[in-house]
């Protein structure tokens, strides 16, 4: 069969079902599609079509992704297979273990194919804080694809992958969805286990999927949410099925336009777009209406005293004894600990270290860490009294603009920080939300919107989602590559 | 407040991160302009004086399991990404002066 790269997983299982390929066509599909393109798009850190060969032919017998090959971030362990987080100082390690979304995966019959590019540590929103090279968006090389889960997204986007998973701290899933033109997905914090997610900010952290639409993210969700005794962080809340919430059926579903996000900076083309959006859910029955989350102009500053101050604490484990690079020479050990993670770590990570560590120091932890604390609880507060008042989500564009050039905001790191301005709140509070293509500039970029939903709510949002995208064809566009 | 590259030389010692000198008046520029835009938290202190802090999206309560015994990771499979090792043990430089 022809072009099994640019089919969905949901197209690919009722294929599978109905005997009419095999998973070893898919895979070599999508190997030889991604050798003609990813020279250009470069989103694989690394691909094996041999491993991925092998492991289709070893699938268990059944399951719900049975022979559906998954491209996975860099920062999600692998037993045995290479995971840097797109770092030196990770140079070689190869993890002892799975982390539960990839054992769930492989238990459903998923074949792990491709390690996804992404910022060092999940720390950047454009993919060139990679230290491997940047990532580039498929519909435009000359820009970023967004991130940190860039190589994620530009590898679904370019029909190199038919699902992915990435991870979403303040915007990583669905930025970089929204700027690459796919649907992503960040889960209620807790829904999915953290375990083998190598650790940025654990408070704000969560795995999650990108998808070529709405179904295919439901369905990965489905596989990879659930409580994990392994991570004391995740949720005993059952896992429901997400297709089922897939019914059209938004009649009278209260949607929330949030004041505070329509406001200087938002590109112009990206207001249209959501603008119109609005339009297609009030035609299918929705009620709009204004709601306010007053704290959103602090979201930033909390977000970056708080997810450095936990990456700086986190990232202390790379000191060059158990794992990853070690420094040549050193004299002694604290000449081994400072100069392997001055060599090993990449500027951005070395910035956020300081930054993180600054907060936390003597002297500055109650004018800093302490008030960010504060004021994430009125972040919180903000959501819970929306969804407290009967609105079933919340409707925002994912990124104030369209993906901008390599290299326009490198030098300059609180721009780049404030391109999460629209995602990163839904992390301080813990809600899910996902992102989905709305529409394109004049030049053809991708323009993406963002619902948010109440707790463990991701069935309500993919409910709303798939509704829109059953009224609009913005997912089934294709880069020309 | 500002930060002055002295500063920031004993933050990386803190957090025992060797920088060029390049790397800290790069970063003493750029966290100077962080934390200004940060600062906006603090010229509306009244705005969160009487908020809880919040450590984590959900109530924290201890997720107790029954004490079993499981395998664990042999010394082998921990020991294989070391950088250096000796025996059963990593191998590091000297901690103890003579």
């Amino acid at each position: 069969m022809e072009n099994l790269y640019s089919f969905t997983a949901c197209e690919l299982l009722d294929l599978l079902d109905r005997k009419s390929v095999r998973p070893e066509e898919i895979i070599d599909s999508i190997y030889s599609r991604s050798q003609s393109v990813d020279a250009k798009i470069k989103g694989y850190i690394r691909l094996d079509r041999d491993a991925a060969i092998g492991r289709a032919s070893r699938l268990p017998t059944s399951g719900r992704l049975r022979g559906v090959p998954v491209a996975i971030k860099d920062n999600i362990c692998i037993e045995g297979e290479l995971t840097t987080c797109a770092s030196r100082i990770l140079d070689g390690f190869k993890p002892p273990y799975d982390a539960t979304v990839i054992d769930k995966l492989k238990s459903e019959g998923a074949v792990i194919f491709g390690r996804a590019n992404m910022d060092e540590f999940a720390f950047g929103s454009s993919c060139e804080n990679s230290a491997y090279f940047p990532t580039l968006n498929p519909w435009d090389v000359s820009r970023i694809p967004g991130g940190s889960s860039g190589g994620s997204a530009a590898v679904v986007a370019a029909d190199e992958a038919i699902v992915a998973l990435g991870s979403d701290t303040g915007g990583s899933i669905r930025q970089p969805a929204a700027l690459c033109g796919v649907v992503g997905m960040k889960p209620t914090y807790g829904r999915v286990s953290r375990y083998g997610l190598i650790a940025f900010a654990s408070s704000l952290d969560q795995i999650g999927p990108l998808a070529k639409d709405v179904r295919d993210a439901a369905l990965m969700l489905g596989v990879i949410a659930g409580y994990d005794p392994k991570d004391s962080t995740s949720v005993n809340v059952p896992v429901p099925d997400y297709v089922s919430f897939l019914d059209g059926n938004i009649k009278g579903a209260k949607i929330g336009i949030p004041t505070e996000y329509f406001v200087g900076g938002l590109d112009s083309e990206v207001d249209s777009a959501i603008k119109q959006a609005i339009e297609v859910f009030k035609g299918k029955g929705a009620r709009v209406s204004e709601v306010s989350l007053p704290h959103t102009e602090y979201a930033v500053s909390v977000y970056y005293i708080l997810a450095t101050a936990e990456a700086s604490s986190n990232l202390a484990r790379f000191d060059g004894v158990q794992y990853g690079y070690r420094c040549k020479d050193p004299v002694n050990v604290l000449d081994m600990y400072e100069r392997t993670r001055g060599e090993g770590f990449g500027a951005e990570a070395k910035r956020r270290i300081i930054l993180g560590t600054y907060v936390l120091s003597s002297g500055y932890y109650d004018a800093y860490y302490l008030k960010a604390q504060k004021v994430r609880r009125l972040i919180k507060e903000d959501f819970e009294k929306v969804f407290n008042a009967g609105f079933d989500c919340i409707l925002t564009p994912t990124s104030p603009t369209p993906a901008f050039k390599l290299g326009e905001r490198a030098a300059d790191p609180l721009s780049m920080y404030l391109s999460d301005i629209f995602t990163i709140s839904v992390n301080l509070a813990g809600v899910p939300a996902l992102s989905l293509p709305c529409g394109f500039t004049g030049s053809g970029l991708p323009i993406g919107m963002q619902l948010i939903g109440g707790f463990f709510e991701e069935g309500k949002l993919f409910r709303m989602a798939h509704a829109y995208e059953s009224s609009t064809d913005w997912h089934k566009r294709s880069p020309r590559l | 407040m500002s930060i002055k590259e002295d500063k920031i030389k004993y933050v990386a010692r803190l957090a025992r991160l060797k920088l060029t000198d390049e790397e800290v008046a790069l970063f003493a520029r750029q966290l100077d302009g962080i934390l200004g835009y940060v600062d906006k938290l603090n010229e509306r202190l009244d705005v969160a004086k009487d908020a809880v802090p919040m450590s984590h999206p959900h109530a924290a309560s201890n997720p107790f399991r029954e004490d079993e015994v499981r395998g664990s990771a042999s010394s082998e499979t921990v020991l294989a990404n070391a950088p250096q090792k000796k025996g059963d043990f990593f191998k590091v430089p000297r901690i103890i002066e003579e």
